[in-house]
């Protein structure tokens, strides 16, 4: 019944034409809709792009991807040069600045989101048995699964083991703690002291340098990688490192009393500005937050 | 997410990066459009699903075809690419527009110069020509003789209210009968009688 209304051509040219005439008069007076959830649509288009590039002929692909890296290192200026590894290839090193965060495309089509002040390492073509970068600071990956070709990630302290999964790596150099929270599939983590572990998902595994222990607990892994939106959460987090990823993601000192350093604080911040951060942090803790001299303040009594 | 540098740069070289495959200009214009393009699909299709599935595609759609699409102007190219998809989305009956927003489009949007032909007119005479007697009465007084409901109640000499209860029974029964285009048209119609 309907369709024969629609084999009318004229009509339906009809209504092509009020449209067209809409979204042209939309298109001057543009407003962005309030309602718009612009995040998670923009996830849903990175995943919907993935599950189509995973149909790509892999041949092709990594064809693609070469020239995709060289187009790279010649706008980016990035560092090449020859590692002392046998395999003789040549590493590439991409990073993120602090107040950034920045997407890489591996060779073999695998992920990376790095978070602010972050560096990344991997040979430009993955040879060998296993695919093997280094990572120092944080990033999110969701690796292209090759069962034969496990994916090694080499932290100062950890070696977090994948054969084709999404999960975070936490490692800066300033914080004594690493973590490892798995999205999906299964990870394998290992440590200098101790035990080899297997994370899955929806758990994280902090590693320890002072103590060499590791603990493995289960949390809501989207949260942990919120960052790649703009978001921060934390779930009783000291607030010295909350700081810590407030200065890399800003670009800013803030100084703060030690008492408070240790304070724990649990809290979501969806793109709230720095202002608005600082000030619900201070409230968190009972304490003040104040700009002088150049810089921010956060003062407090401490938490017993 | 990015950079500001890309969230600031012109479409022209946002396009050119995009054709290089480089995703923060991806990003950059879908941070500048999609609400954009969201909002005004919102505004005819009135469905957060349907639409939301648009502008999903819609970028999809742009990533896959970077290499390939000669985009002299990416925001005229995004609104073209909306208005074949909202197309599809009705040809394809997922939903059909609400009454507001078909009188919507022909008191903003439609001009003498777009023709009804002999054929549409035809089955939309004949579908009037269905309408319960009554029903049909009020219809044409009110659509062709561009009637008020008073008016027409006193000619008829019956409420006001059960005048509009024919109008909406009519109205309703039409589009059922004639679908999205027809009903378009018919409205269209009897602005121009």
């Amino acid at each position: 019944m309907e369709n024969q209304h629609f084999k009318n051509k004229q009509s339906s040219g009809l209504l092509s034409k009020l449209i067209a005439r809409y979204f042209e008069k939309q298109q001057e007076s543009a407003v962005d809709s309030p309602d718009f959830e612009s995040e998670k649509v923009y996830q849903r288009v990175w995943d919907a792009i993935s599950e189509k590039q995973h149909r790509i002929v892999k041949l092709k692909r990594n064809l693609r991807i070469a020239a995709f890296f060289t187009l790279f290192a010649g706008a980016g200026g990035m560092a090449w040069y020859m590692n002392k590894q046998p395999s003789q290839m040549a590493m590439v090193e991409q990073s993120a600045a602090r107040g950034e965060t920045r997407f890489v495309e591996l060779p073999d089509g695998t992920k990376v989101w790095l978070n602010a002040d972050s560096k990344l390492r991997y040979p430009a073509g993955f040879k060998g048995k296993e695919r093997h970068v280094e990572l120092t600071g944080e990033a999110y990956f969701e690796v292209v699964s090759l069962p034969e070709k496990p994916f090694v990630i080499q932290t100062r302290d950890m070696k977090t083991e994948v054969l084709g999964t999404s999960f975070d790596v936490r490692a800066y150099s300033d914080n004594n703690r690493s973590e490892v929270t798995v999205l999906s599939g299964k990870v394998v983590v290992t440590a200098p002291g101790a035990d080899t572990l297997h994370v899955t998902a929806d758990h994280k595994l902090t590693y320890d340098r002072r103590d060499k222990q590791m603990q493995r607990q289960v949390v809501n892994a989207p949260d942990v990688i919120g960052w790649r939106f703009g978001k921060m959460i934390y779930r009783s987090r000291e607030m010295q490192e909350v700081v810590a990823d407030i200065e890399r993601r800003y670009n800013i000192r803030i100084r703060y009393n030690e008492k408070i350093g240790k304070c724990t604080i649990t809290a979501d911040f969806h793109n709230e500005g720095l202002d608005k951060m600082l000030k619900v942090m201070a409230k968190l803790i009972d304490g003040t937050v104040t700009h002088r001299d150049g810089g921010y303040h956060l003062d407090g009594h401490g938490c017993e | 997410m990015y950079t500001t540098e890309v969230q600031l740069q012109p479409d022209k070289e946002l396009a050119a990066l995009l054709k290089q495959g480089s995703e923060p200009a991806f990003n950059a214009i879908y941070k500048r459009y999609s609400a954009k393009l969201y909002h005004a699909a919102y505004n005819l299709l009135r469905n957060k699903e349907v639409c939301e599935d648009l502008v999903q595609e819609l970028f999809v759609d742009l990533w896959s075809k970077r290499n390939t699409l000669e985009i002299q102007e990416v925001r005229p190219y995004l609104y073209r690419s909306a208005v074949n998809r909202a197309l599809m989305v009705l040809r394809a009956g997922k939903i059909t527009l609400d009454l507001e927003a078909v009188e919507m489009l022909i008191s903003e949007h439609a001009t003498d110069d777009l023709v009804i032909d002999k054929d549409m007119r035809k089955s939309i005479e004949l579908e009037i020509a269905a309408l319960p007697e009554k029903c049909r009465e009020v219809f044409i007084l009110s659509r062709k003789e561009q009637l008020s409901h008073k008016e027409i109640a006193s000619q008829l000499n019956i409420s006001v209210k059960t005048v509009e209860n024919h109008l909406t029974r009519a109205l309703k029964s039409l589009r059922a009968s004639l679908g999205d285009f027809l009903f378009l048209a018919l409205i269209l119609l009897s602005n121009i009688y």
